[in-house]
């Protein structure tokens, strides 16, 4: 990044209202046509600009959220359950990881995120959910069987 | 990039060809199955931006299995394509998309292919395909009656 | 504001360390520290103080660093340093007293020399993985590296119920089984 600004100061000093629209127009440095350099038009778009700002840091989450759904949906698929399903049962057996936890774990950690996918499938069994899937794996224990 | 890693970043992004048999299968239903494989939405490594998508080789089309008239109307491959995001990736993910009419694959495809998807319903056997023994053995369930005409 | 326009402007960047320095050993990226100052000036003053109780103290602590006195007539005070990777960095020390200048020091002699930005993750590591990344291989049935396709056993739906037809053999065996043992 090349700091302009102590060159302009050193070269051009303007008054206030120079210094005012230096602001906006830095803002604006990278649109392209004369909203980049003519201050009516750039203002505009500069402020328009940090209106979507505002608006994408509500949305970001929104867009993070959706995007783990669908890593962990894919991840159950794959092992046979649902999110859903093992949803309830972290709530039930008190296992508190969030989304964002758990779409690392099963790219980053896909072995640890298959103990998730077994457990899930023997304690949903267990509490009477799904009964008609597929019988659940064997060699894991919880608690409700000692 | 170390060797290991390189190795390791080809494996993670592999691109998987899936199999699927159409056979007695319903084009809508499968769409929705296989439009998450092209698109890589059944990978946890999904993101939009990464080209992850797999590609899925239909066999037995011809077979499929239409609910009511939908036989006029559409076929399995319009069926995926109106089922996928509607966006510039839609024709590269359609591009992934291999359907053959019959059981028969070309050998450079086959070669490639390394995993099989399930079917979503079972296939249903005809009666003229079970064997004589077996239709002839079958428990009687009940009689007729005595009065009771089988035109 | 949009991270296209922070970035244009600041950037962002990871945590980072120059050759992981701190692991094992510490390299002292702080090579030399420029004091400007005016020996007439009150704004100097602080500075001046500063060179007179601690700057001996400094040098003799940090070998590493080459310490350079730039007197200055009527000029204000500030400080330079310069870093192993060639990163820069300037301090105003105007009408700052000796305590302050001692803490601007001591901020300068810890830096890196890479400049500061913001920080995309609080945390780095090399290692993100003790498991091994997924892959699509990963959660698989080792049967598939060998299988010959199309195969009907890796191709049937699961089967979850049985047919009323299986039933009805089930039970027509159950009963012929009682009938001849009767």
């Amino acid at each position: 990044m090349v700091i302009t600004s102590p060159t302009l100061f050193a070269r051009a000093r303007g008054g206030d209202r120079y210094w005012k629209r230096r602001r906006i127009l830095a803002l604006s440095s990278h649109f392209f046509g004369r909203k980049q350099n003519c201050y009516s038009i750039a203002i505009k778009y500069v402020h328009r600009a940090l209106r979507y700002g505002v608006r994408a840091r509500k949305l970001k989450k929104a867009d993070d959220r959706e995007l783990w759904d669908t890593r962990i949906n894919a991840g159950c698929f794959e092992l046979g359950t649902k999110y859903s399903d093992m949803k309830a049962v972290m709530n039930d057996t008190g296992i508190a990881l969030d989304r964002k936890i758990l779409q690392n774990m099963a790219v980053w950690e896909p072995r640890s995120f298959r103990a998730l996918a077994s457990l899930t499938k023997v304690k949903q069994a267990e509490m009477g959910l799904n009964t008609l899937g597929s019988p659940p794996p064997s060699g894991v224990v919880t608690r409700g069987m000692l | 990039m170390s060797v290991a890693r390189r190795v390791q970043q080809w494996a993670t992004f592999g691109r998987m060809w899936y199999l699927y048999d159409a056979r007695w299968q319903n084009p809508f239903h499968s769409a929705d199955k296989i439009k998450l494989y092209l698109a890589g939405r059944n990978k946890p490594i999904y993101h939009p931006l990464s080209d992850c998508g797999d590609h899925v080789v239909v066999i037995n089309s011809l077979d499929i299995a239409l609910p009511g008239m939908e036989w006029e109307k559409r076929i399995l491959r319009k069926a995926v394509y109106n089922k996928l995001d509607k966006n510039l990736l839609r024709r590269g993910r359609m591009a992934r998309l291999h359907i053959f009419p019959y059981d028969k694959v070309p050998d450079n495809i086959l070669e490639n292919v390394s995993a099989q998807m399930r079917q979503l319903r079972p296939v249903p056997i005809r009666l003229d395909q079970i064997p004589e023994e077996e239709v002839v053995n079958f428990p009687k369930v009940y009689d007729w009656p005595k009065d009771h005409v089988i035109s | 504001m949009t991270s296209q326009t922070w970035n244009r402007f600041w950037g962002s960047t990871f945590v980072k360390a120059p050759l992981q320095n701190g692991v094992g050993r510490y390299v002292q990226q702080l090579q030399r520290i420029t004091f400007k100052f005016c020996k007439t000036h009150g704004g100097s003053r602080g500075m001046r103080d500063f060179i007179e109780k601690d700057l001996i103290e400094f040098a003799r602590m940090n070998p590493g660093v080459v310490v350079y006195l730039k007197p200055r007539r009527h000029r204000s005070s500030c400080l330079k340093a310069e870093y192993l990777n060639g990163g820069e960095e300037y301090i105003s020390a105007h009408k700052q007293s000796s305590e302050e200048i001692k803490k601007w020091v001591e901020y300068l002699r810890t830096q890196s020399g890479y400049s500061v930005e913001r920080l995309r993750k609080y945390q780095h590591t090399d290692r993100p993985s003790i498991q091994g990344p997924w892959t699509p291989w990963m959660h698989r049935d080792q049967c598939i590296n060998i299988a010959e396709y199309p195969q009907e056993e890796l191709s049937c739906a699961v089967k979850r119920e049985k047919t009323a037809t299986q039933e009805l053999l089930e039970k027509s065996k159950i009963f012929v089984g009682v009938n001849n043992s009767s």
